[in-house]
């Protein structure tokens, strides 16, 4: 398996917006996957929620999917139905979780297809907050930023890291990386 | 044909949860399982007709529960309900006797749907 096959990642991303959300377009980012030591969250940048999900089987990793707190109350009202008023609220917790489980699991779900990983996904974690840093030892992260458009939402949608969703693989060993 | 009406939910996703109020309208929801352990426990309580089993959660995964609960009746419905379709995982389930695979996200008319083709299928 190669670093460029993590593209499955980008296109599960998208789809798992658009199909949850209806109303929402998700638009890929730097060009799609960058290689990173780590996830850094920015801490200019506003509160966000973060989930983690591992896998193993003939490779082992995790998927971290994260979400900035605005976008992420915005994304649970319209999938859910109902108005929240913060994001530690535990609806905005859990799909945020749900969104991971969708991505992870229809990315991974191609990765086995393609080349027989047998690979599995673990529950996921949570983490809610501001100016963090994770660091999954011995691995190598790659990283997709999605732009979330709307034209119900126009104007709560702003540009910057408000309107953006990043999702991290981190593989146990190394890829081979291609630009 | 045999009619659905009692429906049992296994996932641990509290947003699955509130989904599946919204779109099974007309339904009896019997119980909300957050592992399989506790799916197990619901389904021998209320005997439902029809099951949605999501795979990846704890204590008690969606595969094991799924054993479990064909132990209590092996003509049990059970509808697998997961993020992941992959080859192995489908005739796994299948093996198991899984009446089908309702790849997540879904909506309301797929839901519908898959209830709709159970409940020809008998």
């Amino acid at each position: 398996m190669k670093a460029s096959d993590l593209k499955v990642y980008q296109d599960a991303l998208v789809s798992a917006i658009e199909d949850m959300t209806v109303i929402y377009k998700a638009e890929i980012i730097n060009s799609g996957l960058v290689s990173k030591n780590s996830f850094t969250f920015d801490p200019d940048a506003t509160a966000g929620i973060a989930s983690i999900v591992g896998f193993s089987g003939k490779v082992k990793g995790r998927n971290l999917l994260w979400i900035p707190s605005s976008l992420a109350i915005l994304i649970t009202e319209q999938v859910v139905g109902d108005t929240v008023s913060e994001y530690h609220d535990e609806m905005v917790l859990f799909t945020v979780n749900e969104i991971n489980n969708v991505v992870s699991g229809a990315a991974i779900t191609e990765l086995n297809n393609l080349f027989q990983l047998s690979l599995r996904l673990s529950p996921p974690s949570i983490f809610a907050g501001g100016s963090f840093e994770i660091i999954t030892p011995k691995s190598k992260s790659y990283e997709v930023e999605v732009n979330i458009k709307s034209d119900y939402y126009k104007k709560a949608l702003s540009k910057g890291p408000q309107d953006h969703i990043v999702m991290n693989v981190a593989i146990e060993g190394s890829l081979d990386d291609e630009k | 044909m045999s009619e659905i009406k009692r429906i049992l939910v296994v996932d641990d996703s509290a947003m699955v949860h509130k989904l599946m109020d919204r779109y099974l309208i007309g339904y009896e929801i019997v119980g909300y399982a957050k592992d399989g352990k506790e799916g197990i426990e619901l389904f021998h309580k209320h005997r439902p007709d029809l099951t949605f089993m999501d795979i990846t959660m704890p204590v008690v995964d969606g595969i094991s529960a799924i054993k479990g609960i064909k132990q209590i009746d092996p003509d049990a419905k059970i509808v697998m309900l997961s993020a992941m379709a992959d080859e192995e995982i489908v005739e796994e389930a299948k093996g198991l006797g899984v009446v089908t695979f309702l790849q997540k996200p879904f909506n309301k008319d797929t839901l519908q749907r898959t209830i709709y083709e159970v409940q020809q299928g008998g």
